[in-house]
C-alpha cells in the first residue's frame, strides 16, 4: 500500500468538503459509518454490490436488491444514506469512479441526503488516466458502461460566489478505504 | 438594457456608471481569478498541457467533417439517437418533435450554452411546454426572466440581496438573503420536478469520437438528476464539442474545471455511454444526441477564425478581462460575452450587428495568457477589426478621421505640423480640445510649445 498516495487522496477528499477513513477489516466498515451518521436500518442503502464483495460484511442498512424494482426510486430518494462500491480512487483530485453495475443504480449515489463510498486500498490511482484505462480495457469494445466521476458533496458558489454544500446532490460525501494490510 | 451587440457602446455606458453591478462583478471575477491561480500553479507542466491541449482541439476542427462522421457511429452504435441539424431552426424544430410525440408538458434542464444559442425555452414554451431550469444560477436567472450573463456563472450580476427579492416575490417565501437558505429552497422545490420529469435536456462538454462517450462536467448535481432519472434524455451541443478519444478526457479534465471555477475537479462529471441497455442497467431508455452546425463548419474551414472554435467554454477569459469586468456579461447583448465572445459573435452570427465588439477590449492580451487551449484571442480581435473596416461596417466620419490621421503620420514634416495645429488649437479652445468619445471622460493632455523633436534637434546643435 502507497501510505503518500493515500495521504494525498484524503486530503484531496477533505479539500473538497468529503472525509475519507480507514478501515483495517472490511468488520470495521460499519463502526465507521455508524459511528459518524448514527441511522438506523431504514434509513441506510447499500447496493447489491457491496454484499457481492464482502461476504464477512455486516452494515447496518437496507440491501436495495431486496427491494421490488418499482419501489426503489421512492426509498432511495427517502433515504439519509447510500452505500455504493467504487471501481478506482485518484489521488491528484480526490475523485471515486463509479462504473454504472447491475447491482449498483447510479441514483443510489445521487438520491439519498447522503453518499458513502467503500473501496479497496488497491483501487487507488495516482491520476485519471491510468485508472481510465483500466477500466476501459476491462470492458470489450463498444460495451462500456456509463461511468460517473465523484468528488466530494454537491456544491454550488451561483449566488455571490460563496460556497454553498449540498445543492441537489448529496449534502455529504465520505470515502472509507478497506486496507487489510494495515 | 437593449440586448443586441449593436448597442454594445450604450449598454457599456450605462453598466460602467453602475457602481452596484461593477462591484459585483469584480468580486466575482476576482474570486475565481485567485482560485483559478491556486489550482493551476500546482501543475508544473501546465503550459505543456495547454498546448496539448491546444493540439487535440485543432486536430478535431482541422478534419470537422470526419470527426462528425466517426462520432454519429459510435454513438449509434452505443444506441444513442443522432440527430444533425444544419440550422438553428432546424435544432429547435428537432428537439421540440422528439419532446411532442412523448406527449409530457414539462422538462428538466441543466445548464447548455447551446439551447441559449438556439432561444430553445422560448421555443418549447410557445409551444406550450414548461422548462424548468435545474442549475441554481440559471433557476436564479429563469425566475428573473434574464439571460446568463456568464457562461459559467450566468447570475453573477445579482447580490444575495437581489435574489433574496426575487425568491420572496416568485416563490412566495419569507425575504432571506442567506445562500445557504436559498439554496436549500432551490433544492426542494426543484427535487420534486426532478422525481417527476419524464424528460430530460442537457448540454454536452465532450464528446469522445472513439467511444461516443457524452461528458457532462458539474458541480451542483443537476445534470446527473436530469440525465439520470427520466426516460428520455436530449443531450444538445454543437459540432464543435468533439473531442478525439476517450483518452483525451483526463487532459480535458485537468484544463476545464481549474480554468473554470478554480477546482482540481468539479463534484460530478457525468460519462455518459449509451441508453439503458444490458450492459447499461439503469437511466433513460432513449437517449437523443442533437448535434448543432449552425455555422461552425463553414467557420472550422476559414485559416484563421477556425481557432476560435477551440472553445472549451471555461470563462476565464471572461473573468480575467478589463472590459468584462467594468460592463459585466449583459452589456455585449450576446450569447458569448467577453473575449471569446467578442471573437465568435462576429464571425459565427452577424458581423454587421457585432462589429463593436471586437473593439471592445484593450488589446492586453490577458485573455490569450488565461486561455486553457491557447487561443490567440486578442490577435482574432485584431484581425477582426481589419475585416470589419474592409467591410465598410464603421461610420463614415471614422474612416475620415483616419485617413486624416494617416497623411499627418507618414511624413515627419506633417507630423510637425500636426503639433503646432494642435497647440494653436488649445490656445484658442482652452484646455477642453472637443474630440467625441475621448475628452468627455478624460482630459486631453497639455500639448507643449516646443515639441520634442525641436527640443531634441537644438540639442544636436550645441
Amino acid at each position: 500500500m502507497n501510505n503518500e498516495l493515500l495521504d494525498l487522496f484524503q486530503s484531496r477528499v477533505n479539500d473538497m468538503g468529503g472525509w475519507c477513513a480507514i478501515a483495517g477489516s472490511s468488520k470495521e466498515i460499519n463502526s465507521i459509518i455508524e459511528e459518524k451518521y448514527k441511522l438506523g436500518e431504514e434509513e441506510v442503502l447499500y447496493s447489491g454490490r457491496i454484499v457481492e464483495q464482502f461476504n464477512d460484511l455486516t452494515v447496518t442498512g437496507t440491501d436495495l436488491t431486496n427491494i421490488s424494482p418499482d419501489k426503489r426510486r421512492d426509498v432511495m430518494a427517502g433515504a439519509k444514506l447510500g452505500i455504493t462500491m467504487c471501481d478506482g480512487l485518484i489521488a491528484e483530485t480526490g475523485t471515486a469512479v463509479l462504473v454504472n453495475h447491475i447491482a449498483e443504480p447510479r441514483e443510489l449515489s445521487l438520491l439519498p441526503e447522503r453518499h458513502v463510498v467503500i473501496a479497496l486500498s488497491d483501487q487507488l490511482y495516482p491520476t485519471l488516466d491510468k485508472c481510465l484505462e483500466k477500466i476501459k480495457n476491462s470492458y470489450p469494445a463498444g460495451k462500456l458502461p456509463s461511468i460517473t466521476l465523484i468528488s466530494g458533496p454537491s456544491r454550488t458558489s451561483d449566488i455571490e460566489k460563496s460556497l454553498v454544500v449540498g445543492v441537489h446532490g448529496p449534502v455529504e460525501f465520505g470515502v472509507v478505504v478497506v486496507d487489510r494490510g494495515k | 438594457m437593449n440586448l443586441s451587440p449593436s448597442e454594445f457602446k450604450s449598454n457599456a455606458r450605462r453598466a460602467v456608471h453602475d457602481q452596484h453591478l461593477r462591484e459585483k462583478i469584480k468580486k466575482a471575477t476576482g474570486t475565481s481569478l485567485v482560485k483559478r491561480a491556486e489550482v493551476v500553479g500546482e501543475i508544473p507542466e501546465w503550459e505543456e498541457l495547454r498546448q496539448e491541449g491546444h493540439d487535440r482541439r485543432k486536430e478535431v476542427i482541422d478534419n470537422l467533417d470526419r470527426y462528425i462522421r466517426t462520432f454519429t457511429g459510435t454513438a449509434r452504435d452505443r444506441g444513442m439517437i443522432v440527430h444533425y441539424a444544419g440550422t438553428h431552426d432546424d435544432a429547435t424544430k428537432i428537439i421540440y418533435d422528439i419532446i411532442r410525440r412523448t406527449s409530457v408538458d414539462t422538462v428538466v434542464k441543466s445548464k447548455s450554452m447551446i439551447t441559449e444559442e438556439l432561444h430553445l425555452n422560448a421555443m418549447l414554451e410557445t409551444n406550450g411546454i414548461r422548462v424548468i431550469e435545474t442549475d441554481l444560477g440559471e433557476y436564479i436567472i429563469q425566475l428573473a426572466g434574464e439571460t446568463p450573463s456568464h457562461i459559467t456563472a450566468p447570475a453573477l450580476h445579482k447580490s444575495k440581496e437581489d435574489i433574496a427579492r426575487l425568491f420572496q416575490e416568485k416563490l412566495n417565501i419569507p425575504y432571506t438573503d442567506d445562500p445557504v437558505k436559498l439554496t436549500a429552497v432551490a433544492r426542494e422545490r426543484l427535487r420534486k420536478e426532478f422525481l417527476n420529469a419524464r424528460v430530460g435536456i442537457s448540454g454536452v462538454n465532450f464528446a469522445c469520437a472513439d467511444t461516443g462517450t457524452l461528458t457532462i462536467i458539474e458541480n451542483e448535481a443537476n445534470a446527473r438528476l436530469c440525465t439520470v432519472l427520466p426516460d428520455l434524455h436530449i443531450a444538445v451541443m454543437s459540432i464543435d464539442k468533439i473531442i478525439p478519444s476517450i483518452d483525451d478526457l483526463p487532459l480535458f479534465l485537468k484544463l476545464l474545471p481549474r480554468s473554470a471555477s478554480g477546482q482540481r475537479m468539479t463534484s460530478y462529471v457525468s460519462m455518459i455511454n449509451g441508453p439503458r441497455s444490458h450492459h447499461n442497467p439503469d437511466g433513460p431508455r432513449q437517449v437523443h444526441v442533437v448535434m448543432l452546425n449552425g455555422g461552425r463548419l463553414q467557420l472550422a474551414k476559414h485559416p484563421a477564425w477556425k481557432e476560435s472554435l477551440y472553445c472549451i467554454r471555461c470563462g476565464a477569459c471572461m473573468n480575467v478581462c478589463p472590459v468584462y469586468q467594468s460592463v459585466g456579461g449583459h452589456a455585449y447583448g450576446a450569447v458569448y460575452p467577453g473575449p471569446i465572445g467578442a471573437v465568435v459573435t462576429p464571425t459565427l452570427f452577424d458581423m454587421k450587428e457585432a462589429r463593436e465588439l471586437p473593439f471592445a477590449s484593450s488589446l492586453c492580451g490577458a485573455c490569450t495568457d488565461i486561455c486553457p487551449v491557447k487561443i490567440d484571442l486578442h490577435h482574432h480581435l485584431l484581425l477582426e477589426r481589419r475585416e470589419i473596416v474592409d467591410r465598410g461596417y464603421k461610420p463614415f466620419t471614422e474612416k475620415i478621421a483616419m485617413s486624416v490621421w494617416r497623411w499627418f503620420m507618414l511624413s515627419p514634416a506633417r507630423f510637425e505640423l500636426a503639433g503646432r495645429i494642435g497647440w494653436v488649437l488649445q490656445k484658442i479652445l482652452g484646455k477642453k480640445l472637443p474630440l467625441p468619445g475621448w475628452t468627455p471622460q478624460r482630459q486631453a493632455p497639455a500639448i507643449a510649445a516646443k515639441s520634442f523633436r525641436s527640443l531634441m534637434k537644438g540639442d544636436s546643435k550645441k
